[in-house]
């Protein structure tokens, strides 16, 4: 079974495997690689299609097209808020744990939505490799936190994917770089601007082992951003101020196309329909890079950050390297050439080379593979991890840019004489505060025995995984019992959520079917009724006195179970039906036949006779 | 060590006979998590290098396919290399290690000796084996020297951020020479 690896992008996603000692993207049926990230639900909340059709859809009532999703995974609505007014989504109000959806009756997850983006890639697979894949790598932003991890691993379950690792998406690039250069002993930089995350990754390429020396990013800045800039610009100048959902889209695919056009000549028009009126725009290079200098200057921060972290000065750096669609632009390649001080390169698809990554990861984790069979990557963990201390104040226990696996253990009291559980709050983040730092989630450790204030000694373990997710344990030094631990996750979903979201998607899928067999009988029904029809106007005088009646009465029978929904209802008027008429149709059978052979015979004959 | 698999006695974190990954050593000792020989002075490109091989041995993705068990072991194994590289390429983490024999010694909150200091502490513990009644006599003399150190501050205390601080460090240098008396039985 191959394993597969899977690009779950923002804008676009992609699914790749090694055939043949070569990583490849799989294609769908009209021979494309690039999956658009979106997912179409009616107006009851049901999804309806996924990618190309979904985005066609996008602009039209009747339901909900959502794109960008990624932006929303392990985010809170308050977090998001800003983005979701953008996109025209409603969210659940009140809840702050997880962002949900509104569409119809039903609140969808950023999740779910995500769970039908790689259910479609497994399928592809499937469809290609004749089989069920063994496994997938996941790529995830380098720069995503513990929250925003998990989610991804939460959609995949739904999804029925089984995730043998997530990979950050920069270290996926530098494999697939790594093995058509010769780069040994090279250190490289990664720059990823994708369609809404940006990832540095310092590495150092060494005898086959990827080690990453340092990481930063933003999990909000990509090309998302430069589009949503540029069509608020038109719609401003253009004096829409009342945007609504579809002309929103309308605007962003419009800016969209003007940015593409932008890489490749100093001028381009934007061109779109927005609210009943014909917009057009000239837009001109240099006020396109000045409208979008603030957001690239963001990505310049990490890249000093990740310098720092590695304790690197930019002449270090041996070879930069661009991964993500939006590196395109020649004003992002000036701006990573100025920066590094040497012009970056590209040689591979910058949307296809994260996934050709993942694919040789996947390859790799079969523990056969003759491709990379000395090949390993060594991650780092982006964000520090710590606790809450009293007043507020976080120890770090894993650091920034520390390997992963890591593993660090902090020695817990109690402070009131019997108390027998004890809260943990864990966070994410740089700063001195609790406040300042991401939350991840609080742990209680119960179950204590009653002793005095200062005697128990509970060693709690941070344990970062290979996937960069974090697990927590804890032991009573003093007994070796280990704790029990109740996690409450700040952001995403409990794992009765999850739990819930399996079952609807299996009911989903046997809904499925039913629908199908619906549908397949209808069809049977409609081609019984319309040929019966036919036969009794063709042939009136072949029905014997009462046929006709009988017949008619089965018809019209039939099509009022058509109208309806029962399939069994459907099925059994095809079939009594087909009962009442079989006499009818047997004679016209034998009539059929007769004429057709005394024809055949009458034309042998002349045949013969040379007529 | 013997492997658990096959008996075999070995000195790696994968047996050399039936190629079994082995649990992760009940110690966390950084040396010996990455199979190096205790010393202060040690290389930076000597540390990558054993954690670069040890990881080659250990890391999850080598065992990816295999059960539950063996993962788990795998996990706990880099988990603790990369902690042992961690504190071993930190000087002043190294050194009190060497100094403590533990490798997260708990936070006094005070303020801490510097690295010069905690070699000359190393120094102590391997002279300790080698010229066991030398290092005795060293201990007692730098102790002797910092407890006149102490008494000489409160003699003539002054009121000043200054005094509180070498008070702390003196405090803190006399507890680094307590244990290294124990160990040395001076």
């Amino acid at each position: 079974m191959a394993n597969i690896g899977i690009d779950l992008g923002t804008t676009h996603s992609l699914v790749a495997v090694v055939i043949d000692g070569q990583p490849r993207c799989l294609l769908d049926d009209d021979e494309r690689a690039l999956l658009p990230s979106a997912v179409r639900y009616d107006a009851k909340g049901q999804p309806i299609c996924v990618g190309y059709p979904a985005l066609a859809a996008a602009t039209q009532p009747g339901g909900t097209t959502f794109t960008s999703v990624k932006r929303f995974m392990g985010r809170s609505g308050a977090e998001v808020a800003d983005d979701a007014q953008r996109f025209h989504y409603d969210l659940v109000q009140g809840d702050d744990r997880a962002v949900r959806f509104v569409v119809g009756e039903k609140e969808i997850t950023p999740i779910e939505v995500s769970a039908m983006i790689l259910r479609l890639l497994h399928a592809r697979a499937e469809e290609c490799l004749f089989g069920r894949p063994g496994g997938a790598v996941i790529t995830v932003p380098a720069y995503f936190d513990d929250a925003q991890r998990q989610s991804t691993r939460d959609a995949a379950m739904i999804a029925g994917v089984k995730v043998l690792r997530l990979l950050n998406e920069p270290t996926a690039a530098a494999l697939a770089y790594g093995l058509n250069q010769g780069t040994n002993g090279q250190t490289v930089a990664v720059f990823d601007l994708g369609g809404g995350t940006f990832d540095i990754s310092i590495l150092k390429l060494d005898d086959g082992i990827f080690q990453v020396l340092s990481t930063a990013g933003d999990t909000h800045l990509g090309g998302d951003d430069f589009d949503q800039a540029l069509a608020e610009l038109v719609l401003n100048q253009a004096g829409i101020s009342d945007v609504d959902g579809p002309t929103y889209r309308a605007a962003i695919t419009a800016a969209e196309l003007t940015k593409r056009a932008l890489s490749d000549s100093d001028t381009a028009t934007f061109k779109a329909t927005l609210a009943g009126q014909e917009v057009e725009a000239q837009i001109d290079a240099d006020s396109f890079e000045n409208l979008i200098r603030p957001i690239i200057e963001r990505a310049g921060e990490a890249c000093r950050q990740a310098l720092g972290d590695a304790a690197l000065s930019p002449a270090d750096i041996d070879q930069v390297v661009l991964v993500g669609g939006s590196t395109r632009m020649p004003m992002v390649r000036k701006f990573v050439a100025k920066l590094f001080g040497k012009s970056p390169h590209s040689g591979l698809d910058p949307d296809r080379v994260v996934a050709l990554g993942a694919a040789m990861q996947a390859d790799i984790l079969t523990g056969e593979s003759a491709l990379a069979e000395d090949m390993l990557l060594l991650d780092v963990v982006p964000l520090s991890l710590g606790l809450e201390m009293m007043g507020g104040v976080v120890e770090r226990l894993i650091p920034r840019c520390s390997a992963i696996p890591a593993a660090q253990s902090q020695t817990f009291t109690t402070h009131v004489d019997n108390q027998t559980a004890v809260d943990l709050h864990v966070v994410q983040g740089e700063r001195e505060l609790v406040g300042d730092c991401r939350s991840l989630g609080r742990f209680k450790l119960s179950g204590l025995p009653p002793q005095p204030a200062g005697v128990p000694r509970i060693k709690v373990e941070f344990m970062v995984d290979a996937d960069g997710i974090l697990r927590v344990s804890a032991i009573d030094a003093a007994t070796g019992i280990s704790t029990d631990i109740e996690v409450q996750p700040s952001y995403g979903l409990s794992e009765d959520q999850i739990e819930a979201m399996l079952e609807a998607a299996i009911d989903n899928a046997e809904t499925d079917v039913d629908e199908r067999l619906l549908i397949d009988a209808r069809i049977e029904a409609e081609q019984i009724a319309s040929q019966v029809a036919k036969a009794i106007k063709c042939d009136p005088d072949m029905l014997e006195p009462g046929e006709k009646e009988a017949i008619e009465t089965g018809l019209s029978a039939l099509k009022d179970a058509m109208a309806g929904n029962d399939r069994q209802r459907i099925t059994a008027g095809a079939h009594h039906l087909d009962e009442v008429t079989a006499p009818f149709a047997q004679r016209r059978i034998e009539r059929d036949l007769q004429l057709a052979i005394s024809g055949k015979a009458a034309a042998d004959v002349a045949k013969a006779l040379g007529i | 060590m013997i492997c658990w698999q096959c008996h075999e006695t070995i000195g790696a974190p994968v047996c050399v006979g039936c190629g079994a990954l082995q649990p992760p050593p009940g110690t966390a000792d950084p040396y010996v998590i990455l199979g190096l020989k205790p010393s202060f002075s040690i290389s930076d490109e000597v540390i990558d290098d054993a954690w670069r091989a040890r990881s080659r041995m250990v890391h999850p993705d080598r065992w990816a396919g295999k059960s539950a068990v063996v993962r788990r072991m795998s996990l706990q194994w880099t988990a603790a290399v990369n902690s042992a590289k961690r504190v071993l390429k930190d000087p002043l983490a190294r050194a009190r290690f060497l100094s403590t024999g533990d490798p997260n010694p708990p936070e006094t909150g005070g303020p801490q000796p510097d690295g010069d200091f905690l070699e000359v502490i190393f120094d102590l513990q391997m002279m300790a084996h080698s010229d066991p009644d030398g290092a005795k006599m060293t201990v007692a003399a730098l102790w002797d020297k910092n407890r006149t150190e102490l008494d000489a501050t409160f003699h003539t205390w002054e009121t000043g951020e200054g005094t509180l601080d070498a008070v702390g460090m003196t405090l803190a240098k006399l507890q680094y020479l307590n244990t290294a008396r124990t160990q040395t039985g001076a």
